[in-house]
């Protein structure tokens, strides 16, 4: 075998570990044709879209693009990963259970040319199985951990962002393609729909009461009927009534 | 046979006992009752109420009886015995089974011993009584012969019905006065005081263990936010990488990780008490020697700046708050943002509020739902140990940067730690 014909592409912002990776990988795999070197997730993108790497050693957290997103594009060319991270232990986990390769950093000539010998294996048999399923489990596993409770909501005021703590929040409603957030001295827009916002939020904590309304329990003070027939609902000291609909009534008997 | 597993660890009978563990005792006069039943301050308060209730109804007996028989002698002398006789039996039972309490016998025997003494001194105190009563009663007998006053009439011919429900009434008179004042409810107290005591021992134990256990997860919170795994190995890696390449650059990321390590570990030795007080000073350089290897292995990506007054640098100032902002900064804005990044951390003092700010130019919030848990933890910290007089504000321009900024009420002045030679 003269020329492999084996490109790789190695992305990694920090300048000395990059160089570090490129002269341990030249030592452990002496038979790939080429090694580009990226500075970031752009720059990686780019590489992978001209050069169609085999191989790609990815940092999962770059500036510009994030690893996992090089990923897809890697594996969507046909490519190999191997991702490089310095200590996350959902991520460990993660890459165990879904077979997609990784180094941990600082990364050793051993485990590297112990990885090299793995991707070597693969190259030959081609059993890559789904890989493009293992990077979306892989991403999955990496999002914001576990519960996906919603503890925060960035809502815009005016032409700035706001960061809300959930536990400031007195009410969401419902307003044409927006969703008002008030609080106690403020009021927000998200474009997030009601609907995504319950599922992050503790059923306890924060009941639907309308169709367009989802409100702080602790924050409710009475539920009244107007002359139509109407019901309403009136928050502990505040002036505004909001609605009620029949069907999430059963909620106040007995309160 | 039924000897309990772990003998109940017992408390001092000479020292009051904790709050928890009180029925009563708030009057000044029954203050007696915050002690040990049975315990030597216990009995002598017990003693000068008793004693003080029997002399007041001595002196009305004596005053009385010396009117009828017109010879105040008699009276005083009546009198006195009622106040010696009363007294004894209120007394005998108390005293003796204070007496069995202090041999401080295994449980099983101090109880046998407690009721029998009760029971002894009721006895006692029944065979002075009686004999107290009648010789009263011949001394003011003879009293009315010498004035050949006429006898107070003694009904001699009385019905046997009448005369059984005297008895019973008499009877059962004898047994409240004896059972009650004689150390029954004494004896009650007794037996329920040592579950009482147990159970207040169970409770502290528990929220001992309880405080341990929140302490450790604090001491362990703060070292895992502070001295991140992620970031460890990460700077690592940048040394490592730097060793053959760049002997100078790495021996500046080694020498920034080792003063960052050094602003941050020592918190966790002593006692942790550096947790829960630390300055506002410490804090900045938490920050600053973190910056400071960022900026290294950034390459000369990141710049940062930390403003604050020499005078701000000793007020005090809770950990993890501002290092959690600067972190969420580099990992969230400057990071994620191609080309050069800034942060800059700004501590200023208004009339009564202390407010730091972290400044960055990086990429902003996103509209949106965030399950992030560190400012979350910043929010709780801050409810925690201001009530809702401290705050965390977060506004961002997109594209432009985030300003987060800690609002903390200024604390009382004895509260500030003094630099070492600050006192003239």
């Amino acid at each position: 075998m003269t020329s492999s014909g084996l490109v790789a592409i190695v992305a990694e912002d920090e300048a000395p570990q990059r160089a570090a990776l490129l002269s341990m990988l030249a030592d452990a795999w002496p038979e790939l044709e080429s090694v580009t070197a990226c500075d970031d997730g752009v720059a990686a993108l780019q590489a992978v879209a001209e050069l169609r790497p085999a191989v790609a050693f990815l940092d999962i957290r770059m500036p510009g693009v994030s690893g996992l997103d090089v990923a897809r594009a890697v594996v969507a060319a046909g490519g190999l990963v191997v991702f490089t991270t310095a200590y996350d232990e959902y991520a460990i986990r993660a890459f165990e259970a879904g077979a997609v390769d990784y180094l941990l950093k600082p990364v050793q000539p051993v485990h590297l040319a112990r990885a090299v010998g793995r991707l070597r294996e693969r190259l030959a048999t081609r059993d890559d199985g789904d890989l493009q399923a293992r990077v979306d489990e892989l991403e999955a596993a990496l999002r914001p951990r576990g519960d996906r409770q919603v503890r925060w909501i960035s809502a815009s005021v005016g032409d700035s962002v706001r960061m809300i703590g959930i536990d400031e929040v007195l009410y969401f409603q419902a307003q044409d393609k927006y969703v008002r957030v008030v609080t106690g001295e403020a009021e927000a827009v998200i474009r997030t729909p009601l609907k995504d916002l319950l599922a992050g939020l503790d059923p306890d904590t924060f009941w639907q009461v309308h169709r367009g309304v989802v409100v702080r329990v602790a924050a409710i003070d009475r539920v009244r009927k107007d002359e139509l027939g109407k019901w309403h609902l009136c928050l502990r000291g505040r002036g505004e009534s909001l609605p009620v609909s029949g069907a999430f009534l059963h909620r106040f008997r007995g309160m | 046979m039924n000897a309990p597993p772990a003998p109940p660890p017992s408390y001092p009978l000479d020292r009051s006992l904790p709050p928890d563990v009180l029925i009563g005792g708030n009057t000044v006069w029954s203050r007696y009752r915050q002690f040990p039943v049975f315990s030597g301050p216990w009995l002598r308060g017990r003693t000068v109420l008793f004693a003080s209730v029997i002399a007041v109804f001595a002196a009305v007996t004596a005053f009385g009886v010396g009117f009828s028989a017109r010879d105040y002698g008699v009276g005083v002398l009546s009198g006195l015995h009622l106040l010696a006789a009363f007294t004894l039996m209120a007394t005998a039972g108390p005293a003796l089974a204070t007496w069995v309490r202090y041999r401080r016998w295994p449980a099983v025997k101090e109880r046998r011993g407690v009721v029998l003494a009760v029971l002894v001194g009721i006895g006692v105190s029944f065979v002075a009584d009686f004999w107290a009563s009648s010789y009263v009663e011949q001394v003011v007998e003879a009293a009315y012969r010498s004035n050949d006053q006429p006898l107070p009439a003694i009904a001699e011919e009385v019905p046997m019905a009448e005369r059984a429900v005297a008895l019973t009434i008499n009877l059962a008179f004898l047994v409240v006065v004896y059972g009650l004042f004689g150390g029954g409810l004494a004896l009650r107290a007794y037996f329920s005081e040592q579950r009482r005591w147990l159970d207040n021992h169970h409770a502290q134990e528990v929220a001992q263990l309880r405080e341990a256990k929140q302490h450790s997860d604090l001491r362990l919170g703060v070292l895992q936010a502070q001295v991140e795994p992620h970031f460890l190995f990460n700077t690592l890696a940048s040394v490592r990488a730097l060793v053959r390449q760049d002997p100078a650059q790495a021996e500046a990321t080694l020498d920034a990780l080792v003063d960052h390590l050094r602003s941050t570990i020592p918190q966790l030795r002593d006692d942790g008490d550096g947790l829960v007080h630390s300055t506002l000073g410490q804090q900045l350089d938490i920050c600053a020697s973190y910056l400071e290897l960022m900026r290294l292995r950034m390459g000369g990506r990141l710049s940062y700046a930390i403003e604050a007054d020499e005078g701000l640098r000793a007020r005090p100032y809770p950990p993890l708050l501002l290092i959690t902002l600067v972190e969420n900064a580099i990992k969230h804005g400057i990071e994620p943002k191609p080309g050069p990044g800034r942060v800059v951390v700004r501590a200023l003092e208004d009339a009564d509020h202390l407010n730091v700010t972290v400044v960055d130019d990086g990429v902003g919030l996103q509209p949106g739902l965030g399950s992030g848990v560190g400012l979350a933890n910043v929010r709780e910290q801050l409810l925690e140990r201001y009530g809702g007089r401290a705050a965390l504000h977060m506004r961002s321009t997109p594209g432009q940067g985030v300003e987060a900024e800690i609002r903390l009420p200024l604390e009382a002045p004895e509260t500030t730690v003094e630099p070492d030679g600050a006192r003239a």
